[in-house]
């Protein structure tokens, strides 16, 4: 782009003045003066119209020696005008002649041409603009009303979660009160509350007892893994909790029964910081209902070893092996199908659910713990549950 | 000998009670509705009330009723037992909130699981009524 040059226009004719509308639109270029021979020729009218100085061919010399120019651009197409404007002016202004001025002249339109262009393709653009607008805050709306909706729809699941948990509590209590009865009479029965029983009828009231024990069992697990399984996983409350607490906890449950069965425990902690994120309950759960199967599946006079510490991978592990029937290697991942239980397993332990450890699956999941099973068949089970570190 | 007094709405879970606290000699009386707790706990004279959680008409029937009694002048010092069906632990989500097992919220001084096992109901009753 031309800046701050200063010229003249000799010749102001129809071309002249085309030229003239054209410089008059670049920025830093002065039109200086305008000349032509006739008063009334097209560009001086032009000239005169836009304030630029006209100036008579009676006063060329002021141009031909006006050292503020820059250039002089002659377009009357006459070769002895343009001889008599290169002999007499001052050496240091530049003489441009018709044949270069009309390069210029071709130059300067075919640049209007594309500013032109680029003026319709702006038009374009800012109606494509102004239309595309138009349609993001069309989809705007759009995905407004879907949020709504998708709120309304989330309170409603709520509603239903809510709704489902008040029924799974007033089922729990409707199944669980009549075996609570019957279950309380028996104990009364068994323990002499009522009077001694005859052998025989204490056999039976133990073994209705124990009937009962297992359906109120059932009962327990096939809700609480039906509760689990429809729970809304960001409705489940986490906490910070320490690991070995939760293990602390679920072994003092379960002395009893390890003592009877004359039972080991070996117990360790290496875990730098044993701190899990998790919902207490349903670790408590998982915990017991691992440890419980490496009881019920150990053989008497064995060792369980309970290990937490802190994995490769930077996770915090809780181990619990035992020397038990092990799991056929078959039958692995079985184990976490509902109601799934390997033969041996029902002959070391007929009381089984089959439940456990889907359930144990199940919070794992809830909790993005993975499990690992490492089993042996006569030797023993370890199981792992990696949990995220904090 | 120590009177206690249970509200159940189960009538077997009731004998059942009874048949266990009156091998040891206290004495028994219930009722298997919330009504006129506070006059009958009071004429009675109890010295401990056994009371379950959930009622026909009202699941948290059994906190309220603590509540009450623990805000009368007549009934606030009488110790309270804690009787359910479902473990207070919370062991599958659907059990007790945490605001129901706020002692200040819940003034109740033990829980004992249904179904009942006599020696640790015994053993809970004479504690709690030493």
């Amino acid at each position: 782009m031309l800046t701050n040059t200063c010229i003249a226009l000799v010749g102001a004719g129809k071309g002249g003045k085309a030229l003239l509308e054209d410089f008059v639109k670049i920025p830093g270029v002065l039109v200086k003066y305008v000349c032509d021979i006739n008063p009334d020729s097209e560009g001086v009218v032009f000239a005169k119209k836009t304030g630029l100085s006209v100036c008579s061919w009676d006063d060329i010399d002021k141009i031909l020696f006006d050292t503020d120019l820059d250039l002089i651009l002659e377009v009357t197409g006459r070769s002895d005008v343009f001889e008599e404007l290169n002999r007499r002016k001052d050496p240091s202004i530049n003489l441009v002649g018709a044949d270069t001025t009309k390069i210029i002249f071709y130059f300067l339109e075919s640049q209007q041409k594309v500013t032109n262009e680029l003026g319709v393709y702006k038009e374009r653009l800012e109606e494509r603009i102004i239309e595309r607008t138009e349609q993001i805050e069309a989809a705007n709306v759009e995905l407004q009303d879907k949020v709504n909706e998708f709120e309304e729809l989330n309170e409603k699941l709520q509603e239903i979660n809510d709704s489902k948990t008040k029924y799974l509590l007033h089922s729990t209590h409707q199944l669980k009160a009549p075996f609570a009865a019957i279950q309380s009479y028996a104990d009364i029965l068994l323990q002499g509350y009522a009077g001694d029983l005859p052998e025989r009828a204490y056999n039976i009231v133990d073994k209705i007892k124990k009937r009962c024990d297992f359906l109120s069992m059932s009962i327990k697990e096939m809700l609480g893994l039906a509760n689990l399984n429809s729970c809304v996983e960001e409705n489940v409350k986490m906490q910070q909790t320490s690991l070995e607490e939760i293990v602390s906890q679920v072994m003092e449950s379960l002395a009893t029964v390890l003592g009877h069965r004359s039972i080991r425990v070996k117990y360790g902690n290496t875990a730098k910081k044993d701190q899990v994120v998790c919902n207490r309950d349903q670790i408590v759960m998982l915990v017991n209902n691992i440890l419980e199967n490496a009881i019920n599946y150990s053989k008497d006079n064995t060792e369980i070893c309970i290990g937490i510490g802190d994995a490769v991978d930077g996770r915090i592990f809780l181990e619990v092996a035992d020397q038990g029937v092990g799991i056929p290697k078959d039958n692995i991942k079985k184990v976490f199908d509902e109601y799934f239980r390997s033969n041996n397993a029902v002959k070391q332990y007929d009381r089984g659910t089959g439940l456990g450890m889907a359930i144990v699956k199940k919070i794992a999941d809830i909790h993005r713990c993975d499990i690992k099973i490492e089993s042996e068949l006569d030797k023993g089970t370890a199981v792992t549950i990696l949990f995220p570190r904090i | 000998m120590k009177k206690i007094y249970i509200v159940d709405d189960d009538k077997d879970i009731i004998e059942a009670l009874t048949i266990v606290l009156e091998s040891k000699g206290y004495e028994v009386s219930s009722q298997t509705s919330e009504e006129s707790l506070i006059e009958n706990v009071k004429s009675y004279d109890a010295d401990l009330v056994i009371l379950d959680v959930i009622f026909p008409e009202n699941p948290s029937a059994g906190f309220e009723m603590a509540r009450e009694l623990s805000r009368n002048a007549g009934t606030k010092e009488i110790p309270i037992l804690m009787l359910s069906a479902v473990n207070e632990k919370g062991e599958y989500g659907f059990s007790f909130s945490n605001r129901d097992r706020d002692e200040e919220y819940l003034p109740v001084s033990e829980f004992v699981e249904k179904p009942i096992q006599p020696e640790a109901l015994l053993e809970k009753v004479a504690k709690l009524t030493v």
